[in-house]
Parts: structure tokens; sequence; C-alpha cells
């Protein structure tokens, strides 16, 4: 099993709220094997980056548990073999695309002379080949997206997580993104990714969960997918609550 | 975010910029601003608020006083008596921030022994000067100088000329000492001190100040040997100093750069109208 | 550590590439054009002059370039979030913290050594026209290894900060309110024994006490004047001092490393 979930909750003390606790997860059980593409699909607000969060070890869960890889969230071996794109990546922008590529890699334990291949190999991949050289500050919210999608990917990472992948592409790019992580799936990455644009999920997961307001309603598998639109079993799903 | 950090951080930097040292660089450029010596904070807080840069500041104070009395001197040949208190606070302030700073104690006693005839505080600072510059025999040897030329006090200047004299391993110091018992041979000295002052300094305006005392001081030595050798023959003091000159004791009339008009006291000493030269005292061997 | 390292070489590229770092280099043209101008100002002991005020230059440059480059940095991983995203990177937490203290650590070496060796030719030329006083290189070139220390403890304390607040003003404020108090230290302290210090009140003293238990003093690495003035200073006071930078650095990076481990980073 490559995430597990059990009974999770997470509650958030904030200034916005008065400083009274807000529970932005409630007993969330959720297992994710191996090999699978799943996708977590809810409205904005849902629970979906907080509960991507808990699962990188960025933020701690007040109740349950979870594993990943059989491991706590954080263990530095198991981050090595995971990625991460966070939603409107933002990166060092005195840096270049190429740079913060390498240092990625280097991360993920690629070395020496496999590094530059890799590197130039993804960024032809997404289509920021001539882009390289040319510093953060200058690329536009595409190519951002384009070049978290090159980090996610560099290394072939068994674990993908990614938190609204295909938001600011183009439809070429969003085509290239869809493409990309389809192959990574089928050469035995799991994937987890979190989208709020259900034509990509359907195109692309194997099972799908439904978080809203911090509940995981229901969890679709395949052929339930392919036997109704998701969009109705999205709408059905949140209606009854 | 980036925009308003960096106009705050300049704004910020310029701020302590202008409360500590414009003041006194902007005042470099303006003419004599009595006020600025008015700025100055205690010197406790003046050494504070100087962080990690107390050398550069100390070197900037002394030479915005550098530049003030420049400018006063240009503008008479008399000090105003608020430029004494000036001086003196410059040093409290600047050998607090920085006591081993060679510079504000040699012009502070230049101008505090010649143009303000406070030996006293002069050598009040140089104590200071001695303390954290043990190893300098020449502040030991102002203290000596000032204390036989301007204090007629025979003792102590006898006292830290030997100490000069020991540190610099040199028994020619030693020996001023004994000079520095006569007339002439303070006049002398004091003649040799002015003409080594006049070598070092850079401000043209205190260089021509110097100079000035110089040659009144020159005169007066040609004057001080004439009567010697006068007092040799004659065996008395002379009358005048048109005596002198009848006699041949003297080539020519010597003129007192400050304007006034040299003349001889009854018992000997040469004076001047000018009240310029400080005054001889008695006290002396002859 | 390796990770630690390699985010220490990111540290110093994006140091190197702030724009604060440019105008940093043309000010050092204009301040050798200065040193030219101070030696004609200067009246005695012209060495001390010139050498304090290339010590003092580099001083100042450092702690600019410190304080400038860690506001680029700092404000990127606080305010545009990129923590979060370097937390979940394959670092642990730890190397964050050390790579960044690294990172600056290694730029303030260079550029200090850098200005230093680049005013020393024409130091020399300046001081060989007028030696009434002594130069020691080799003082000279010891005194950025105590900039450094300072440099050192600063950058442990904005790292602590950056750990504890969630705007990235709020750290730039507290670390210069660090450097503000840690040059205060002795001066107030002194003040304070002094006759002066009768009229503070008792609160302010226990306050003071405090401070100067707390905080760094920082004084005691401007070596300047000992350098300049070639005062006596022994092996056993630069070892007291050093230790005392290493081990004030290393008891900050420990207790922000333990606070960083369980932050959560929202």
């Amino acid at each position: 099993m490559h995430i597990e979930l059990l009974s999770l909750t997470k509650y958030y003390k904030t200034k916005e709220l008065g400083f009274k606790k807000f529970r932005a997860l409630n007993n969330i059980s959720l297992s994710v094997e191996k090999g699978e593409s799943f996708g977590l699909i809810g409205l904005n607000g849902a629970g979906k980056s907080t509960l991507i969060k808990l699962i990188l070890g960025v933020i701690f869960p007040d109740e349950g548990e979870i594993k990943v890889m059989g491991k706590m969230p954080g263990d530095i071996h198991i981050k090595r073999r995971i990625s991460y794109l966070p939603e409107n990546p933002v990166f060092y922008e005195s840096l270049n695309g190429e740079e913060i590529l390498c240092f990625i890699g280097k991360l993920r334990g690629l070395s020496g002379k496999v590094i530059k291949d890799s590197v130039y190999n993804i960024l032809e991949r997404v289509d920021l080949y001539e882009h390289r050289k040319k510093l953060l500050r200058k690329y536009s919210r595409g190519m951002l997206q384009r070049l978290g999608l090159a980090q996610a990917f560099i290394g072939n990472p068994e674990l993908v997580i990614l938190d609204e992948p295909l938001s600011g592409l183009d439809p070429l790019g969003r085509k290239m993104a869809r493409d990309l992580i389809i192959e990574a799936n089928r050469e035995g990455s799991t994937i987890f990714f979190t989208s709020h644009i259900l034509e990509d999920i359907e195109k692309i997961c194997t099972r799908v969960g439904i978080l809203h307001k911090g509940e995981l309603l229901r969890v679709a598998e395949k052929e339930e997918l392919r036997r109704a639109p998701l969009e109705d079993i999205f709408l059905e799903t949140i209606g009854e609550k | 975010m980036k925009r308003v950090l960096g106009i705050l951080s300049g704004v910020i930097f310029l701020l302590v910029l202008n409360l500590t040292i414009m003041p006194r660089l902007s005042s470099l450029h303006r003419e004599v601003r009595k006020e600025s010596f008015r700025i100055f904070l205690s010197p406790g807080l003046e050494k504070w608020s100087s962080f990690e840069f107390r050398v550069m500041k100390a070197f900037l104070y002394t030479l915005n006083l550098r530049v003030y009395l420049g400018k006063l001197i240009e503008e008479s040949p008399v000090f105003p008596p608020e430029a004494e208190t000036n001086i003196i606070k410059t040093a409290e302030v600047v050998t607090t921030i920085n006591p081993y700073y060679y510079d504000i104690y040699y012009i502070c006693n230049g101008f505090l022994t010649w143009d303000f005839n406070n030996a006293e505080t002069a050598n009040k600072l140089l104590l200071k000067a001695v303390k954290y510059r043990p190893k300098d025999w020449f502040f030991y040897f102002m203290m000596g100088f000032n204390y036989f030329y301007f204090l007629h006090n025979y003792e102590m200047g006898g006292t830290y000329i030997q100490k000069a004299a020991q540190i610099r391993h040199s028994p020619f110091l030693a020996s001023l000492a004994a000079r520095l018992m006569y007339t002439s041979g303070r006049t002398e000295i004091a003649i040799q001190m002015l003409r080594s002052m006049i070598r070092n300094i850079k401000d043209e305006n205190w260089k021509k100040s110097l100079s000035k005392r110089l040659e009144a001081l020159e005169a007066v030595l040609t004057i001080q040997r004439a009567v010697e050798k006068f007092m040799r023959n004659m065996g008395r003091t002379p009358v005048s100093i048109e005596e002198l000159l009848e006699k041949g004791f003297l080539q020519e009339k010597l003129e007192d750069p400050y304007g006034g008009r040299f003349y001889i006291d009854e018992e000997g000493n040469v004076k001047t109208t000018s009240n310029f030269l400080p005054k001889e005292g008695k006290g002396e061997i002859e | 550590m390796k990770e630690a390292f390699e985010f220490a070489k990111i540290t110093l590229r994006q140091s190197v590439r702030v724009k604060s770092f440019y105008g940093a280099l043309i000010m050092t043209l204009v301040a050798i054009v200065g040193l030219f101008i101070l030696h004609s100002f200067a009246m005695f002991e012209i060495p001390r002059i010139l050498m304090n005020y290339v010590l003092s230059y580099t001083n100042l440059i450092i702690l600019l370039l410190v304080f400038l480059t860690f506001f680029s940095l700092i404000q990127y991983d606080i305010d545009k979030k990129t923590m979060q995203y370097i937390v979940a990177l394959p670092m642990r937490r730890r190397d964050y913290i050390l790579g960044r203290y690294f990172g600056l650590m290694a730029f303030s070496f260079i550029v200090s050594y850098g200005i230093v060796i680049l005013f020393y030719p024409f130091l020399i030329i300046l001081i060989k026209q007028r030696p009434d006083a002594p130069f020691s290189s080799i003082r000279y070139f010891l005194y950025p290894l105590f900039l450094l220390l300072e440099v050192s403890l600063i950058s442990s304390f904005a790292l602590l900060f950056t750990t504890l607040s969630t705007k990235s003003i709020i750290s730039i404020l507290s670390t210069l309110g660090v450097y503000f108090i840690g040059h205060s230290l002795d001066d107030v302290r002194e003040f304070i024994l002094t006759g002066y210090g009768s009229d503070v009140p008792l609160f302010s003293k226990i306050l003071i006490k405090t401070a100067w238990y707390l905080f760094p003093n920082l004084s005691v690495f401007d070596v300047k004047i000992t350098m300049t003035y070639n005062l006596r200073f022994t092996l056993t006071e630069a070892f007291i001092i050093v230790g005392y930078g290493i081990l004030y650095t290393v008891a900050i990076l420990l207790i922000t490393l333990s606070v960083f481990d369980k932050k959560e980073i929202l």
C-alpha cells in the first residue's frame, strides 16, 4: 500500500476564524495501492490541499494515522521516492529551469552524468528546453506549471502527488500533462492527484475519491465511472449531504 | 512587497545616516556652523551610536573640527571664545569614541596651547593620550614642553621630558630639559616644535597661522640672543630695542607680524604690545 | 548532509543573483575612489586610518548584503510559501536550515575576502607613500574571520526568526533588533555601572541584566581597533572570542532545528 490514511482528522485554528477550531478534515480513511491512479475531487475549500500536506508531512494530524509506503510521512527515505507538485507552483525566481531540475534530481539520488541527460529529456517533454537557461522570474504561468510537472516526474519517482496539475495550461499543455501522467502510471508510478476539472480525472484515474467539507463521502471505482459521467456522480454525492 | 521592503530599508538607512554621520559631513560644505557642535550627544551616547564604526566616526568628527577651525582662521586672527568650548567638546567626544586616535590629541593640544593659552586643559587631554598610547614618547614631550613654556612649571616639565627621553631611549631629549630652563632655550625649542608642526600638517590655513607665529618667535629669538649678548658684554639689561640697534647687537629692526611693537622690560624679557605671544614668566635661570 | 550541501549551493547562487549584490559591486568601486580621497584628508598615522577604512567598509557591506540577501530569501520562503514545497522535497528539515546557514556563510566569506583582497594593492601603494605608522598585513587579513563570526551569529538568529514568524517583515525587524541590542550591551552596561546609572529605575536595570545574559554580545567581534592600533591580542583572547561565536551559533542553530522539526508549515 502506498498511501494509507486511518481516521484522519485535522483542525485549524486561525485568526480569520476568530481562533475557533475549524475542522478541515473529519475521520478520513483511505488507502491507495501501488500502481494506482487515484484522483481526489471536491469543491474549493473541501480540504484537498490539507490532505496532501498531511501526506507529505508538511503539517501533522490531530487524530488518526498516516502511513506512506509503510513509514511516517516526512521520512527522508520515502521522500526520495515521492514527488510533489503544489497548486500554483512558485520556485526561487533567481534560478533558471535547468538549475532547479538539477537540484531536484540530485536530491532524488540521480548522479553526475545521468543528471544532465535526465534534465534535458524532461525539459524537452514539457517543451521548456529552449527556456532552460532563462531565470524563473521570466517564466509565464503556463511555463511554471510545466516546470512543475517536469520536477514532479524527473527521476521516475514511485509515488507522484499532484495538486491541480493541469491548471494554468493551454489545451496543448493539458494534453502533454495528461500524457505524462498516464505514461508514468503505465510505467509503474502511483499517481495521486487532486483537481476540480472532472474531465481530466475521468481520462486519467482508475479510482476517484469525492471530498466534501472535510469528509470523504465516496470512493468510486473504474466500473462505476464507466457507467455514468463523473459530473453526475459528483453532484449526486454532494447533493446527498 | 519586495519594492516596499527595498524602499523601507533605504529610508531607514538614510535616517540612520542622517542622524549620525550626515550633520558632520554636510558641515564640511557650509560656512562655519557653530550649531554643528551643539548637535553632539553626550560622549557615551556618541560612542554607543557609532556601533562598529568608531574609528571612522572619530575621524569624521576630527575632520569637522579641522575644517571649522580652518574657516575661523580665515575669517579673523582672533578666535571667538566658543571655539575653545567646541574644541574641548570635540576632544571629549572623539577620545571617548576612539581614545587611540593620534590626530585629535595633536590638533587640540596645538590650538588650546598656542591660540587659547589653555595648557592646563591641553595637558589633561594629553594625560588620556599617554594612558592609551604609553609607547608614544611625543605626547610626554608635548606635556613637558607645555609645562615649561606655557605654564612655567619647570619641575613638572622636567619630569615629563625625562619620561619622554626614557621611552625614546634618547639622552638628547634629556638634555633638552636643561635647555628649557633658559628663556632663549625655550624659544628655540618652541620654534622647533612649530617647524615640525608646519611640516606635518596638511591644513593650509592652520599652516599659515603657525607660520606667522613662527616668524614672530624667530624675531623674538633674535632679539633674545641680542639681549643675552648685551648683558654678557655690558653687565646690565638694555634699556630698549633701540639701544641694541645703536650698539650693534641687533642688525635690523624686527617687525612683529601680529602688528605690535617689540620692547624689552626691566628684567630683560622680550615682549610685544600685540599680545599674540605667550607671556614669559618669572623664575628663569639666566 | 549531501542535501544540505546542495541547498547551500542553491542559497549561494540565489545570494549572488540578488540585485543588491550588483549595487554592492558598484559601491565598492566608489569606495576605492574614497580610499584615495581619504588619503589626502587624513593627517597622521595614515596606514591606520586607511586600513580601518577598508575594514569598516567591508564590515558595512557585509552587514548590508547579509540583511538584504536575507530579506530576499526569506521573503520567498515565508511570503510566497516556497517553504512548504522545500519541506516536501527529499531533504531533512534540518538540511533546509543548515543549507541556508552554510550558503549565507559561504557567500559572506567570498565577498568579505574578495573586498579585502581587492583593496589590498591600493592600500599598499598609499601606505608606502607615507608609512608613519606600522601596518600589519596579517592582522588585516585576519579581521574578516571575526567579522564572519558576527555574521554567523546574525545569520543563525535570522534563521531562527524565519522559522518562528509568519510574516517576513517580523523576522527581518527582529534580526535587526538583535544586531542593535547585541552591539549596545557593552555600552549600556557600562552606562549603568558608572555614576549615570543611579538614575535608572530598578526595573530597567533588571531588564538590562537579563538582556545581557540572553543576547549575544556582538561588540566583542569588532576587533577593528585592536587590529588597526596593533593592540595586544593574545591567542587566548582570540580563542575565547572564536569559541564564543561558534558555541553561541551552534546553540541558536540547535534551537532553530528543534523548533523547525515539529513546525507545521501552513
